[in-house]
């Protein structure tokens, strides 16, 4: 594979804990990219070219790393947080894993559990973007749907019959068959039961059951 | 040929005698050689070589006329002869001749004098006379006279006669004549007078001041010319006090007449006696023993112009000062010697009178002493014995006095001194009443160190006694982890005389060490001289254990403060730490490499190690805050000071969102005071202000702390935040001790700030901001040992 290495963003105020820091991640194998405050991490612009995690610091002046990662949240980055802090307590801690942080260390922190908190955030990162591609590739195909198709297809992942299906829809059952073989083929589902993992992973409502 | 001679003999005199007989000679000489070929010869003598050297003498000589050289021979005096016309032993003629040879004193050797006395008074025939001339003619043929001098008229007359006959050519100065028997005469050139004058009209006036109430005056007087001549003069003065005075003439009566009228004379009279020389029935008359024999005999006072006549009991008069007349002529006589006009002189001093008072008669007509004039000389006053032996009488009196004297200051200095002692005695006790009631412990030291002296407090308190302290057994009391510096410190300043306090533990009577302070100040003599030492001690064992306490107190809230930045502490040090860690971990990385980079390798070892050393400077200012000691005033960097506390509270102002602001002056000078306790109120004052910012939203927390001069001896601090504030009732009040608004603590920490601020000499204080939040404030001195730091 010619694919970049994975970028680990480094944000602290300290120099030279970031330089320390970097210089680790970096002898790992990772890009770093380093910015002494959470606002500067934000004005960064560019697009993320591949997985990216960010290692962050909690105090900071001006804007916390708390504070940066809601405002990440706000702006619905996947990005992958990994805390590490030199005042961790839990009450803090609680707070960023709800939040969503991928890990929290407290300094010194331990090469392993950092190299192994950002592999793993790295991986949940092209994960995540991985899934994000299939839905979102997903929803492309079902916004190639016709509306007649988008409701037949949201009755047949109930599992209902054709014969069903056409009673509910005013029409005939072989309307709904050649309907469905379409949704089928547009969907590029090869069974139901794909099909209806297809549609809970375009987050495509269900109608209520009768 | 008589040239010749005189020429020969003028060498002679040259060789032999002075100056004087060669002007003579070459008067003579130069009279004789009048003409013209004489000159001529007159001075080819002189061209002779043995006359050059005197030549000089000689000129002056000529000039100086009878002045003697110092170097030649005095001159042979000239001669003068006194003629005297009365008796030898008459008062006048004595005084005259006083008179004459107090003036020719002045010139000892200049004047031979020859007195011959006429005596006319009893020798009155003309065959006496005749006899008297062929006499002096006889006596003085052989004796070149130079001056006749004459006294009394009669002198006078004898000498007018036989002028010619026994001095021809040769002045003569007639003394002693009144001016009627010189207007009665056409007096020939080269005699000059010098008169009498007889001061009736003084006589009178004397009389009226003695007797104010006079009325008559019987005048007494004789019948010869002179005698009426006298009361010729007599009647004149009298004529003048008419009417005021009356008189009458007694001239005709006989003696014993005259002596019965004046025994019966009525009060408020006097007697005037007139000459009398030749009374009415014609025998001569001794003036003076009828001035007597009235002065007895007469019921009032007698009054006269002759000074003999006051001897003899005559009250006064203006009498007649014969010694004057003696000087008068003396002057006469000289200067017709010398040739000085005469007249000139004899203008001088007509008036030669002088008012006398008898003493005795003055007493004996019981006239008061105030009634005696001024000017008026008394006679005959007998001598006290002050008069007598006044200067031994002095001498006594000054010796006796100053012996008083002596023995007053004696006494003086006696009782001075036993006052002196009692003082001292006095002070004495007083002293030592005053050592021994004192609640102080008190000891005195000689110069040599050794102790003399200790109070009953001192004794009292360490139970032991004099003996056992003095000198220096003192010292055995002390503690023993004292006795080095108590000892060291006292022998120092007492080298440099100097006043000292010092602080040693020592041991009282129950064998509990106690702390001491002992103030100790030296003692001089009035005179400057070095005495020793003297010292006060109190116990002060409770003040020294406050002082402990609150040294304690301080430590603690130090180490409480420490205590609650724990967490930032904590985060202070793992930034360090965490680099640390990371840098080596990428070292031991780089290091496993197929590859090593070196470069990062070195890289990351030296971010280790300067990592490693900001650790260890966290940790110092960490242990530098919580050092528990002495207090230890020195020179301080305020900067650094201030800049070390913010560093300290980095983190912790990171966590809570507080910014924090210095703004220190430039070139500030070093302050003075303790390091730790400085750095504790910096401290406390900034988490203050943290704490007071934590309601205020982020991005409004700004600490600021400024630095700058106050004035050129102080430095000022201050702290603000931008917090809530304080309220106006609180501002004094949050220095109290245990008032907190916080949930934790005891609230001591600005109790304690404002002690420490107020030991270094300053205050601090607490303003609102005029904005948001409160500010703190205070002020320290400056180090004044070194000049403003150079930045």
């Amino acid at each position: 594979m010619s694919e970049p290495a994975p970028l680990v963003y480094l944000v602290d105020d300290d120099e030279a804990v970031r330089k320390g820091l970097a210089r680790l991640i970096a002898s790992a194998g990772y890009r770093v990219a380093t910015f002494d405050s959470a606002r500067a991490f934000l004005g960064r612009g560019g697009a993320d070219a591949g997985p990216a995690c960010l290692v962050l610091d909690v105090q900071m002046p001006d804007l916390s790393g708390l504070d940066l990662q809601r405002e990440l949240d706000a702006a619905e980055s996947i990005m992958p947080i990994v805390f590490v802090t030199g005042h961790g307590d839990i009450p803090m801690s609680v707070r960023a894993m709800k939040a969503g942080a991928a890990d929290f260390l407290t300094k010194p922190v331990d090469e392993e559990q950092l190299l192994g908190a950002i592999g793993l955030a790295v991986a949940r990162a092209a994960r995540d973007s991985a899934e994000r591609a299939e839905r979102d590739a997903v929803r492309r195909r079902f916004g190639s749907l016709t509306p007649r198709e988008r409701e037949v297809m949201a009755l047949v992942v109930t599992g209902r019959l054709n014969k069903q299906i056409a009673h509910e829809l005013g029409t005939v059952e072989q309307t709904v068959k050649v309907h469905r073989m379409r949704v089928m083929a547009k969907m590029q589902a090869d069974s139901l039961a794909d099909l209806v993992r297809l549609a809970e992973k375009a987050g495509i409502p269900r109608p209520r059951d009768r | 040929m008589k040239l010749r001679t005189d020429l020969r003999r003028a060498a002679c005199s040259i060789r032999e005698s002075g100056i004087a007989s060669v002007s003579k000679e070459m008067g003579v000489i130069a009279g004789t050689a009048a003409t013209r070929p004489a000159l001529r010869r007159l001075l080819w003598f002189f061209r002779r070589s043995e006359l050059l050297v005197p030549l000089v003498f000689l000129a002056a000589g000529l000039a100086n006329g009878a002045q003697p050289v110092a170097t030649v021979a005095p001159p042979a005096p000239q001669t003068v002869l006194i003629i005297d016309g009365e008796r030898h032993d008459l008062s006048g003629f004595r005084s005259f001749e006083t008179g004459i040879r107090e003036v020719f004193a002045s010139r000892p050797g200049a004047i031979e004098l020859f007195v011959e006395h006429l005596d006319a008074g009893r020798f009155s025939a003309a065959q006496s006379r005749q006899a008297f001339a062929r006499f002096v003619q006889a006596r003085y043929a052989a004796r070149k006279i130079d001056l006749v001098l004459t006294f009394t008229e009669s002198a006078a007359e004898f000498a007018l006669a036989h002028r010619s006959q026994l001095f021809p050519r040769v002045p003569v100065v007639l003394a002693a004549v009144s001016h009627e028997w010189e207007g009665a005469r056409a007096l020939p050139a080269g005699i000059v007078t010098a008169p009498i004058e007889y001061d009736f009209r003084g006589t009178l006036e004397l009389a009226l001041t003695l007797q104010p109430d006079l009325r008559e005056v019987v005048v007494v007087h004789g019948t010869s010319d002179y005698d009426r001549a006298r009361l010729d003069e007599a009647r004149q003065a009298l004529e003048r006090f008419a009417p005021r005075l009356r008189y009458r003439t007694l001239g005709q009566l006989s003696l014993s007449a005259i002596e019965e009228e004046v025994r019966r004379l009525p009060r408020a009279s006097m007697v005037l006696q007139v000459s009398l020389v030749q009374n009415a029935e014609g025998k001569p008359i001794d003036g003076r023993e009828l001035a007597g024999r009235l002065a007895a005999i007469s019921a009032v006072p007698v009054y006269a112009v002759y000074e003999s006549y006051l001897y003899m009991g005559a009250l006064g008069g203006s009498m007649f000062d014969y010694t004057a007349l003696g000087r008068a002529a003396a002057a006469m006589v000289q200067g017709t010697l010398a040739r000085v006009d005469a007249s000139a002189i004899r203008a001088a001093d007509p008036h030669v009178s002088n008012l006398l008072v008898n003493w005795q008669a003055l007493k004996k007509w019981r006239i008061p002493e105030s009634r005696i004039p001024t000017d008026a000389q008394i006679r005959l006053r007998p001598l006290s014995p002050w008069d007598q032996y006044r200067y031994q009488i002095l001498l006594a009196g000054i010796g006796m006095i100053v012996l008083v004297l002596l023995i007053v200051l004696l006494l003086l200095e006696l009782a001075r001194r036993q006052r002196a002692e009692k003082t001292l005695r006095e002070s004495e006790a007083r002293f030592r009443s005053m050592a021994d009631t004192a609640p102080v412990l008190i000891w005195m030291s000689g110069p040599d160190k050794l102790c003399t002296f200790f109070n009953r407090g001192w004794l009292d308190f360490t139970g032991r006694t004099l003996e056992q302290e003095m000198g220096n057994g003192w010292t055995e009391g002390v503690h023993p982890d004292d006795l080095a510096l108590c000892t060291g410190t006292y022998a120092r300043f007492f080298d440099a005389r100097e006043s000292f306090a010092m602080e040693y533990r020592l041991r009282r009577h129950d064998s509990e060490y106690r702390w001491i302070i002992d103030n100790g100040a030296p003692r001089f003599a009035p005179d400057g001289a070095f005495l020793g030492y003297i010292g006060s001690c109190i116990d002060f064992t409770e003040h020294h254990e406050l002082q402990r306490s609150r040294q304690e107190l301080a430590h603690a809230a130090r180490v409480s403060a420490m205590g609650e930045l724990a967490g930032s502490l904590a985060h202070e040090l793992n930034q360090p730490l965490t680099a640390i860690l990371s840098n080596a971990q990428a070292a031991q990385r780089f290091m496993a490499a197929e590859t090593i980079d070196l470069r990062e390798v070195r890289e990351s070892l030296g971010d280790v190690v300067s990592e490693g050393k900001r650790a260890s400077e966290v940790i110092r200012r960490m242990r530098a805050l919580v050092r528990k000691g002495e207090i230890e005033i020195a020179p301080l960097d305020i900067e650094e000071l201030v800049r070390d506390v913010a560093e300290l509270l980095r983190s912790d102002a990171v966590m809570r969102g507080v910014r924090v602001v210095l703004e220190i002056a430039a070139a500030l000078p070093p302050a003075r005071g303790d390091r730790v306790q400085l750095q504790q109120v910096v401290l406390n004052l900034l988490m203050n202000a943290f704490d007071a910012m934590e309601k205020s939203p982020p991005g409004q927390r700004v600490a600021a702390v400024r630095v700058t001069p106050d004035g050129p001896a102080a430095l000022r601090v201050t702290v603000s935040d931008s917090g809530s504030g304080l309220n106006s009732d609180m501002l004094d009040r949050v220095f109290q001790p245990f008032h907190t608004t916080k949930r934790e603590g005891l609230g001591l920490g600005l109790s304690i700030c404002r002690t420490i601020i107020e030991a270094h000499g300053g205050r601090l204080h607490a303003e609102n901001n005029a904005g948001a939040g409160a500010t703190f404030y205070f002020t320290l001195p400056v180090d004044v040992a070194r000049p403003a730091r150079q930045t």
